[in-house]
């Protein structure tokens, strides 16, 4: 039997690490057995090629301890090209970290940091080295002796080493319940090292233990219990006071060793208490959107209901305070018209809250679509030329130049516009002034952004403290302006509803103003983009699916490109292949009912899946992916290497609202999708 | 300029429908009502109104389908209709031709402006 019989080519500049693996194995010379690795060190990778290329010696595992950077993944496919078989550890130091993690994958057996590097690493990259070549190659130099035998004390090694560092905490004990083995998970249950432990009696404190079996709590698990738990055949919970104070949740199993008590136990303890908190955790996310979404549906339902009555009264007192039914001495009428103006103001809260919970629960419908400002806003500003007229207060319109049409609804828009002019017609001395602006904001960091219209509404009021600016849009926040009309009371919920329609629309609102200057409030608009069209779709299919109380899932596809710069893009063949799989993908993956766009200039697909949950809509997905894959080559070395990435959001599960939902599957799924459930 | 004479009110509450009533008799209209969708449809033969105030969420025919089938009857294709209503759904009001929407709760002036026109 030879003595060397492991043959290692260590490539390494320092000769520090060359001393230092010649002392691991020197150290644990015996524990190698038969396999006691013989190191050839070489400098560098040239020098290491040309005693590649010289030497006809067998060598049955390269360490590359300094990957040079620039030629490092060369380097590698050389020594592949030269010798198939030979496995190729990588050990890193800090300098060439991340180029190792950004280059290596597949090509390379094992990487790990320099400062790792020990016996058992040794040994398992050594266990890993012999596997590999005993599955797949027939090596050139067959080793004299079978492989197996070799193996078999490294993977002994290599077992203890997995066993030892195991997350879940082991223990083995004797009959009588003394402790015989204990990995360094369990002795942290005590506080202590494995070695401690050894012949011990197990006595593990317990605060809280789950089981139907146990009436009261037993304080410890000691070889009773698992001898009780053992007959009974039951997985338990244990709740654990560690010596750090703090309460971990177990699971406790126990196996009997060879199915025979009286051989021994084997005791496994897996700490469950991250993944209690986090199902604790979720069940607290869950109850809270039921309970807004009882919150909604409260307001909701109690402002409807409580409109009809209002209604009625309303109707009642006016005709009263108008004299129908007979007239009224001063003092009667004076308390019938604080009755009408109060009943008005109840009305208003009413019907603001309703339109804010709406709008908030998502259960407002919106209808955006290509609008064009001027009618709207002249339309918006005819209706206040009587309260104007009365306030002797002139109301100007600033329409800028070439504003383009926004993506809005009209009716959303008038509610934001009707009241920040109701506002500025309250507060305002003499002028009002309402100011059109096309904003392109170049440039920007998200083009979809940049090409806005703002919309301003500015008043030569008393204006409003600076630092009350912040919560204007706040709800039922309201600020006593000097100017505020007598007897007109607002809501406090109008500047908040703005705030929800301008987000709903991608847009913002803000305001800017002090004492004495006046106040001057911005709503800003995106334009109309060609891509919006796909939002009124989504918007039409939105409402579909209501209707029929169906889901609606939408996907997002990108293809992205290993090199973004490639001009592979413009080929006449990338064409071909993007017809191709839209052929596919119709054939293949959608049924007639669904439709699939393809936006050009960003490289999206857009799929729409009628009536289809989020199960479905992954399935989809996952056929997509690997349509994707025969089609465009997924493959690194590929002419094409591009690569899809899909995105998935449900109506209603994630959103109810178009723009929300396209955000949404604009995030890529995770790139473990495909596997789930197959 | 057309002049109303004759109003039909269609509410399912009988009270508001009495209140309404009361005010637009005193200005001089002829008024009358109902408390639901199929009742207001034979009233509207029979009453032969120049102008309906239709409410919206009635049980049973609510005022959207009350409306449809105005529209669809060549006899009150024409026929000016206001609808009162809580919600605010203009849209659905456009694409059934509605003349008038006035939200409730309303203000008589609402209304009477819109009939005296």
């Amino acid at each position: 039997m030879p003595k060397h019989s492991f043959h290692i080519l260590l490539i390494d500049d320092d000769p520090a690490f060359n001393h230092r693996l010649h002392q691991i194995v020197a150290d644990h010379g015996t524990s190698f057995g038969d396999l006691l690795p013989r190191i050839t060190h070489k400098q560098n990778e040239d020098t290491a090629l040309l005693f590649l290329n010289q030497q006809n010696e067998s060598i049955d595992l390269i360490l590359l301890g300094h990957p040079s950077e620039q030629k490092y993944l060369q380097t590698i496919q050389q020594f592949k090209n030269k010798r198939q078989h030979i496995p190729i550890a990588v050990l890193y130091d800090n300098e060439s970290e991340k180029l190792v993690n950004a280059l290596v994958k597949k090509e390379v057996l094992y990487q790990a940091h320099k400062d790792e590097f020990n016996f058992h690493m040794l040994a398992k990259i050594m266990a890993l080295a012999i596997s590999i070549n005993e599955l797949d190659f027939q090596p050139e130099h067959t080793p004299s002796t079978p492989p197996s035998e070799n193996t078999q004390s490294l993977q002994k090694i290599f077992f203890e080493e997995v066993v030892q560092n195991s997350k879940e905490a082991l223990f083995v004990l004797s009959k009588d319940a003394r402790i015989q083995f204990a990995n360094n998970a369990a002795a942290q249950i005590f506080g202590t090292s494995p070695s401690t432990l050894i012949g011990k009696m197990l006595s593990i404190p317990i605060r809280r233990l789950e089981s139907k079996y146990f009436d009261e709590n037993p304080r410890f698990v000691s070889g009773a219990f698992i001898k009780t738990i053992h007959q009974i055949g039951q997985i338990m919970e244990i709740t654990v006071p560690l010596n750090t104070g703090v309460n971990h949740d177990f699971e406790l199993r126990t196996t009997a060793i060879h199915d025979n008590p009286d051989e021994g136990f084997v005791i496994n303890l897996r700490d469950i208490t991250n993944s209690k908190r986090i199902t604790q955790l979720t069940s607290e996310i869950k109850e809270k959107a039921r309970i807004n979404k009882l919150k909604d549906e409260f307001i909701s339902i109690v402002s409807h209901e409580m409109r009809t009555p209002l209604t009625i009264i309303k109707g009642a007192v006016s005709n009263l305070k108008d004299g129908i039914v007979g007239h009224l001495t001063p003092p009667q009428q004076k308390i019938v018209d604080t009755t009408v103006r109060n009943i008005d103001r109840l009305a208003r809260i009413i019907n603001d809250l309703l339109d804010l919970s709406r709008l908030e629960s998502g259960k407002a419908r919106i209808e955006k679509r290509r609008l064009f400002l001027k009618p709207l806003i002249t339309e918006i500003i005819n209706n206040f030329k009587q309260a104007t007229h009365e306030k002797h207060i002139k109301l100007h319109i600033e329409f800028g130049d070439s504003i383009p049409p926004i993506f809005a609804d009209p009716d959303l828009i008038t509610q934001v516009l009707t009241n920040l002019i109701q506002n500025a017609t309250r507060y305002a001395k003499s002028n009002i002034t309402v100011q059109v602006i096309h904003e392109n904001l170049t440039p920007s960091t998200e083009p979809d952004k940049s090409n806005m219209v703002r919309i301003g509404v500015i008043d030569d009021g008393e204006g409003i403290p600076k630092n009350k600016i912040e919560s204007l849009f706040n709800k039922f926040e309201q600020f006593d302006r000097p100017q505020g009309g007598s007897g007109y009371k607002g809501t406090g919920l109008g500047l908040a509803i703005c705030k929800q329609i301008t987000e709903l629309h991608d847009g913002r609102i803000w305001a800017v103003s002090d004492i004495n200057k006046g106040a001057q409030f911005y709503a800003l608009f995106p334009a109309y983009r060609e891509n919006d069209i796909f939002t009124i779709t989504l918007d039409q299919l939105i409402h579909e699916a209501e209707k029929h109380d169906q889901q609606l899932s939408l996907l997002v596809l990108k293809l992205i490109h290993a090199n973004p710069s490639s001009e592979q893009f413009k080929d006449q063949e990338f064409a071909h292949s993007i017809n191709r799989f839209l052929d596919n993908i119709r054939s293949k993956a959608l049924r007639k009912t669904d439709t699939i766009h393809y936006k050009r200039e960003a490289r999206e697909f857009i799929v729409f899946l009628h009536n289809t949950a989020r199960e479905n809509g992954t399935l989809v997905a996952k056929r997509i992916q690997s349509i994707a894959e025969e089609t465009f080559c997924t493959d690194t070395k590929s002419v094409l290497s591009l690569h899809l990435s899909i995105g998935l959001a449900v109506y209603p599960d994630d959103s109810r609202y178009s723009s929300e939902l396209f955000k949404l599957a604009q995030t890529p799924l995770d790139p473990g999708f495909q596997k789930e459930n197959t | 300029m057309t002049t109303f004479k004759k109003v039909l009110i269609i509410d399912d509450e009988d009270e508001l429908n009495e209140m309404v009533t009361l005010r637009l008799q005193k200005v001089g209209f002829e008024v009358d009502s109902a408390t639901d969708g199929s009742s207001g449809l034979q009233k509207v033969k029979s009453f032969k109104p120049d102008v309906v105030l239709l409410d919206i969420n009635m049980p049973g025919m609510d005022g959207w389908e009350v409306c449809e089938r105005l529209r669809s009857d060549p006899e009150t294709k024409d026929l000016f209709i206001v609808v009162l209503t809580a919600t605010r759904n203009f849209q659905k009001a456009k694409q059934l031709n509605v003349n008038r929407v006035v939200l409730k709760p309303f203000n008589y002036d609402e209304i009477l402006n819109i009939l005296k026109q």
